[in-house]
C-alpha cells in the first residue's frame, strides 16, 4: 500500500482511550450487571471471557486492521476489497447513524436527570422513591400509550438534545486530534465517578445483599445456551462494533504501530469497567431492597428503569448527600454515552462522509450533527420511547449483527484473513496464529448469527416484537430493507479520489 | 458477604486486571507510534 496522508491520533494512549470510551457506554452500567446477576453471578465471567477470546477480540483485531490497511472508513474499506462490496461499508454508517440519534436522547435524559437531582425533584423519602417511576413515564417522557400516538416534542428534552449535539460538534469539528485528547479526560472521569459511587453504595444498609446476587456463582447454568447467548450478545453490543466507527478509528492509526494488543487493552478495559460498574449498580439494588422491604424480583435492574426508576428512587431513601451521589450517577451516564455518541457520529457516519464525497470535515460535522439532531427529535415526542426500543431492535441488534456476520465473511474469505493477519502481525505487540483465519472466516460469523436467530428470528418471526401492534413491529424489517437499498446505491456512487477522509 | 460472592470477585478481577496487565506489558514490543 502507498503511503497516504490521513488525519492521526496524536499517539497511543489518546487511540487506546477513544477506543475504550466508544466501548464503555450505557450498557456497561445497565446491561452488563444485569447478565452476570441472571446468569450465574461470577460463574458468568467464564462464558464472557471465552467470548471475548473468540469472538469479540479477533472482531475488533479486523475493524482496525482492516481500517489501518485500507486507511479508510468502513465503506472505503469495502471499496478496497472490491467495488461491488461497498454497500457493506455503508449498512454499518445507517446502523451507526440511527444508533446516534437516539442514543444522544438517553444523554439528554441523563442531562436532565444530572440537574434536577440538585433538588431531587421527584421527591425525598418513601414518597419520592413511590414516585420515581411516574415522575420518568409520566413527567419526563410524558409517554403516550402506543407507538401510533406520536404527540408533540417535550421542549425540554429536545433543548438538551440540542446541547448534546452542539457539545459533540465542538468535540469533533476539529477530528481524530481533539477527539483523542479529550477521550482521555471523559474516560478517566465515570472511572473516578464509578469509583466514589461504588464507595458511597457498599457504604449504604442492604448493599452487602444486593452484591450477593450480583456475584454468588453458580456454575449449573452454564450448559444452559441462554447463557452463552447473554454472554456472546453483550460481547456483540458492548465492543462497539458493527456500527462502521472502528474501521475508521483504525484508520486514524499510524502504520507502524500495534493494533492487536490495542484492541485486548480495549476489550479488557471494557470488561472490567463493566464488572466495576456492577458493585455501583448491585450495592444500590440492594438498599432499595432493604429500604423498600422488597424482593429483587421487585426491583429493575436493567436497562432504562434501573437508570431511570430504581436509581432515582435509591436517591430518594439515602440517608445523606443523596443529591450529591444523584448529580455524580448522571454525570457518569453522560461522560459514558457521550464519548460512544462521537465514535458513533465521526468514526460511523462523519468520516465514511468525508471518504467519499470529500466534503470537509467541518461542514460534514456540521451537517451531520444537524440532521441527526432533527431525526433525534422523534424520540423527545410522547410517543418516542416506543420509537427508540423499535428502531434499537432494528439496528443495534440485527443490524449490527448481521452487518458484523457479512464483514467478518467478506474479509475472511475474500480479502483473505491471512493476508490481514500478516498485516497485523508486521508491527504489533502480540502476533496472532494461524488460528486467527479460522475465527473470521467461520467462528465470529457463526457466534454472530446465533445471537441473530436465536435472540431474533426465533421470537420476533413468531410475534410481533415486545408486543406491538404489527404495523409498528413491521418497521424493524422495513428500517432493515430501507438502509440496504441505499447502502446498494450509495455503493454505485462513484468515489471523489484523494479527497476527505481526513485526508490532511 | 458470602463467601463465594468474596471468591468469585477476586478471582474475576485477577483474571481481568491479570489479562490487562499483560497487554500493557507488552506495549511497545513490535510496534513504533509514528509513520
Amino acid at each position: 500500500m502507498a503511503e497516504v496522508s490521513r488525519e492521526r491520533w496524536t499517539g497511543r494512549a489518546p487511540f487506546i482511550f477513544a477506543a475504550i470510551g466508544s466501548a464503555i457506554g450505557l450498557g456497561n452500567v445497565w446491561r452488563f450487571p444485569y447478565l452476570t446477576y441472571q446468569y450465574g453471578g461470577g460463574a458468568f465471567i467464564i462464558p464472557y471471557i471465552i467470548g471475548l477470546f473468540v469472538l469479540g477480540i479477533p472482531w475488533m483485531m479486523l475493524e482496525f486492521g482492516m481500517g489501518r490497511y485500507f486507511q479508510k472508513g468502513a465503506p472505503g474499506v469495502f471499496e478496497g476489497i472490491g467495488k461491488k462490496w461497498e454497500w457493506l461499508g455503508w449498512w454499518p454508517v445507517f446502523v451507526a447513524f440511527l444508533i446516534v440519534t437516539y442514543y444522544c436522547v438517553v444523554i439528554a435524559w441523563s442531562l436532565h436527570y444530572a440537574i434536577n437531582s440538585l433538588m431531587v425533584t421527584w421527591g425525598v423519602g418513601q414518597a419520592g422513591a413511590k414516585a420515581a417511576s411516574d415522575y420518568f413515564f409520566k413527567y419526563v417522557l410524558q409517554l403516550s400509550d402506543g407507538p401510533g400516538t406520536l404527540g408533540a416534542p417535550v421542549w425540554v428534552i429536545t433543548a438538551l438534545l440540542a446541547v448534546v449535539w452542539i457539545i459533540l460538534f465542538f468535540i469533533m469539528y476539529r477530528g481524530a486530534r481533539v477527539i483523542g485528547k479529550v477521550s482521555i479526560w471523559l474516560v478517566i472521569a465515570p472511572w473516578v465517578l464509578l469509583a466514589v459511587l461504588v464507595i458511597r453504595g457498599i457504604t449504604l444498609p442492604g448493599a452487602i445483599d444486593g452484591l450477593n446476587y450480583y456475584l454468588a456463582p453458580s456454575f449449573a447454568g452454564l450448559g444452559k445456551i441462554e447463557v452463552w447467548f447473554g454472554a456472546f450478545s453483550q460481547i456483540a453490543f458492548s465492543l462497539s462494533l458493527g456500527m462502521a466507527g472502528m474501521f475508521a478509528y483504525g484508520s486514524f492509526v499510524a502504520r507502524k504501530s500495534d493494533i492487536t494488543n490495542n484492541a485486548a487493552i480495549t476489550s479488557f478495559s471494557d470488561t472490567a469497567t463493566a464488572f466495576f460498574a456492577g458493585f455501583a449498580v448491585f450495592s444500590i439494588v440492594g438498599f432499595i431492597m432493604q429500604a423498600m422491604n422488597i424482593p429483587i424480583d421487585k426491583v429493575a435492574v436493567k436497562s432504562l428503569g434501573l437508570a431511570f426508576v430504581t436509581y432515582p428512587a435509591a436517591i430518594s431513601m439515602m440517608p445523606g448527600g443523596n443529591a450529591f451521589v444523584g448529580v455524580l450517577f448522571f454525570l457518569c451516564l453522560f461522560f459514558l454515552g457521550i464519548t460512544s455518541a462521537y465514535f458513533l457520529a465521526y468514526g460511523g457516519v462523519i468520516a465514511p462522509l468525508m471518504d467519499k464525497f470529500g466534503t470537509s470535515r467541518t461542514k460534514t460535522t456540521l451537517w451531520v450533527c444537524i440532521v441527526c439532531f432533527v431525526v433525534g427529535i422523534l424520540y423527545t415526542t410522547h410517543g418516542g420511547l416506543y420509537w427508540l426500543d423499535i428502531v434499537d431492535r432494528a439496528v443495534s441488534f440485527y443490524g449490527l449483527l448481521i452487518t458484523g456476520a457479512l464483514a467478518c465473511i467478506i474479509v475472511g474469505w475474500v480479502f483473505g484473513a491471512k493476508k490481514l493477519r500478516e498485516h497485523l502481525n508486521e508491527t504489533s505487540d502480540i502476533k496472532v496464529g494461524a488460528w486467527w483465519d479460522w475465527f473470521i472466516k467461520i467462528v465470529v460469523p457463526a457466534g454472530l448469527l446465533f445471537v441473530v436467530i436465536y435472540g431474533g428470528f426465533m421470537s420476533d418471526l413468531r410475534k410481533p416484537y415486545e408486543g406491538y401492534p404489527l404495523w409498528a413491529a413491521s418497521m424493524i424489517w422495513v428500517i432493515l430493507i430501507v438502509t440496504l437499498i441505499i447502502s446498494f446505491i450509495l455503493g454505485g456512487i462513484k468515489t471523489k479520489p484523494g479527497k476527505g477522509g481526513g485526508q490532511s | 458477604m458470602t463467601a463465594g460472592a468474596i471468591i468469585s470477585a477476586i478471582v474475576v478481577w485477577i483474571i481481568l486486571l491479570g489479562g490487562l496487565g499483560f497487554c500493557i506489558s507488552r506495549a511497545g514490543r513490535g510496534s513504533k507510534w509514528e509513520d
